[in-house]
Parts: C-alpha cells; sequence; structure tokens
C-alpha cells in the first residue's frame, strides 16, 4: 500500500503488493523513447506498468531519452505476493514491437522487504520525486 | 500440339519471365526502402546562405546554444523553404535531427525552454519541419520553422541535419557556426 504525502492525495490500497522500481536511463547513440515496462516473475508471467496511479510519470509516451543526458525512471507495478521473488524488470521501446530488444534487470526483491505502506513525494525541484521510506 | 497443351506451355514460360521478374522488383524496392533507412548522402551547407534541396530553396538563418541547468544546453535551429508549391512538400515527412561529433544524435523537443521562449517568442511559436509549417505558406513565400534541442553541455561539432522523405538519402546538413 502507498498513499502520498499530502492527506488530500488519493491512498491506492491493493490485494496484492506494489512493486516500486526506481532507476536512471540513458539514451547511448540516438533520442529514444522508453514506453514499455513490466515485471516478469520467475513462472514467466509478465505484469505490465499499473495504469492505476499516475506514479509512472517518466514512463509515458512522448518521454524521450537523450544521449548523454541520464533521466530518472520510476516504475510501479501491481502483482500478487507470489510474483515477487525472483522477478525481473524488464522494459522496451515500446509494446507494439513485440520483437524489437528489450532489456531484463534482475532484483533481490523479497517478500520479506515488504512496507506497510510508502509515500511517493513529488519534488518541486532537484530530483522528480522521493520514495519514503527510503532504504 | 493441342490448343490446350500450347496454352499450358505458354503459361509455363510466363511464369519463368514473370516470376523472378516479381523478384526482382520487389528486391529493388527493398534495396530503395533500405538506403532510404541506412545511406546518407549529405549536402553541406552553411548558416545564412540558401541551397537548394527538394524543390525549394533552404537557409538556415539560426544556429545557437544557450546555457541551461545541470550541464545542459538548449539547441535552437532556425530555418525557412521557399517553394514553388508548399503545399507539395506539406505532404512529405521530413526529419530534423542534431549530431556532434562523436556520433551522438539528438532528436528536437516536443517544445522549445523557457530561454527560448524568453528570448525568442516569435520563433518559440514557429512549427517543425513539416506539413503544418508548409501549408500555412504561401508559393514563393518563406515557411519558417524551428526546432530546439537539449545536449549536454560537453558536446562538441553540432550539426544541424533536415531530411525530407522523398529526397533521401540526400539531406541538408548544416554546421554550428564557430564563434
Amino acid at each position: 500500500m502507498w498513499k502520498h504525502s499530502a492527506d488530500r492525495r488519493p491512498t491506492h490500497t491493493t490485494s496484492g503488493i506494489w512493486i516500486v522500481a526506481e532507476g536512471e536511463a540513458e539514451a547511448r547513440y540516438k533520442t529514444l523513447a522508453l514506453t514499455a515496462g513490466e515485471w516478469l516473475s520467475r513462472s514467466g508471467v509478465r505484469y505490465a506498468l499499473t495504469d492505476r496511479v499516475p506514479a509512472t510519470i517518466d514512463m509515458m509516451p512522448g518521454d524521450v531519452y537523450q544521449p548523454g543526458l541520464p533521466r530518472p525512471v520510476l516504475l510501479v507495478f501491481e502483482v500478487p505476493e507470489y510474483a515477487i521473488p525472483g522477478g525481473t524488470v524488464v522494459v522496451a521501446r515500446s509494446k507494439l514491437m513485440p520483437l524489437d530488444d528489450e532489456i531484463r534487470i534482475a532484483t533481490n526483491a523479497s517478500p520479506n522487504q515488504i512496507e506497510q505502506a510508502i509515500t511517493i513525494r513529488r519534488n518541486g525541484e532537484g530530483p522528480p520525486w522521493t520514495v519514503l521510506p527510503q532504504r | 500440339m493441342t490448343p490446350l497443351r500450347r496454352s499450358y506451355w505458354l503459361s509455363m514460360a510466363a511464369l519463368v519471365v514473370a516470376l523472378p521478374a516479381a523478384l526482382a522488383v520487389q528486391c529493388w524496392g527493398s534495396v530503395v526502402d533500405w538506403r532510404a533507412d541506412h545511406e546518407r548522402r549529405p549536402i553541406a551547407a552553411v548558416v545564412g546562405r540558401s541551397i537548394d534541396y527538394a524543390a525549394a530553396s533552404w537557409t538556415v538563418t539560426r544556429l545557437v546554444r544557450f546555457s541551461g541547468r545541470e550541464g545542459r544546453v538548449v539547441v535552437l535551429a532556425e530555418f525557412q523553404a521557399v517553394a514553388r508549391d508548399p503545399r507539395g512538400l506539406s505532404a512529405l515527412p521530413c526529419t530534423v535531427w542534431l549530431s556532434d561529433g562523436d556520433g551522438r544524435e539528438w532528436r528536437p523537443t516536443l517544445f522549445p525552454g523557457s530561454v527560448i521562449r524568453k528570448l525568442y517568442p516569435e520563433a518559440a511559436r514557429r512549427s517543425l519541419c513539416g506539413g503544418p509549417a508548409f501549408a500555412a505558406a504561401e508559393p514563393g513565400k518563406p515557411a519558417m520553422m524551428v526546432a530546439s534541442f537539449t545536449v549536454p553541455a560537453s558536446a562538441r561539432d553540432l550539426t544541424l541535419s533536415i531530411a525530407l522523405h522523398s529526397e533521401l538519402p540526400n539531406y541538408l546538413k548544416v554546421s554550428e557556426p564557430e564563434n
């Protein structure tokens, strides 16, 4: 479960688990868009980015990554608890090109690391958001 | 030889000709497409001087960089094209990109940055290269276009490239003026 910092902001609950992945992406040679993210469970089930919350602020269609200019990325998935161990973050340019390259980033996510609640705070300057509590 | 048998052999002979011909046409089309995607033939241009390209006279009127935040710079490119038939050009896809000496390529940002809106508000209102800019232009009058980029401050030897897809592999290439 998570909630935004201001009480007036919505609180999102789930019968499963929210996975919040923070990272950074940078194009190496050419401007590119990254609009597809998935959580790939050990059993091979793919969970798409959640559309329940506007949290994937930097992976929206139209956003691009420029060579030499790294940008932070925030990915949020809603999955059942048994999909966590051994899961992998998968990022690709588009869902519309299933044969295109994708990167798979192994994680050490564990059911023992689940927080009861987290807050994603939008920042006015500096990093666009802060996830609390920080690990 | 019966008429039926003659037709059969004529058909077989036609197939021997038609099949390779169809394959050759298909292959040629693939070669043309591949060249359009991969082969590039730059036409060198200079800021402030017009040059003919794609049935129009093109001039890059400004190619400047402004310091930005966090090690970034904003690059503004203003250019125009004078064509007898600007409506004809409006149907052609146009690609604009900026590249540096290391071979990296940047595509224009969707919207001009605040520094451009502040210093060049008129430029900030112009269209990117493509249909709207040409559709709004009168025959013989310049279609004014703009592109802005965000690149690392460390980028050197910047060049602006403009390509109309019907003209590929030829494209315009303009180097950043030396200060």
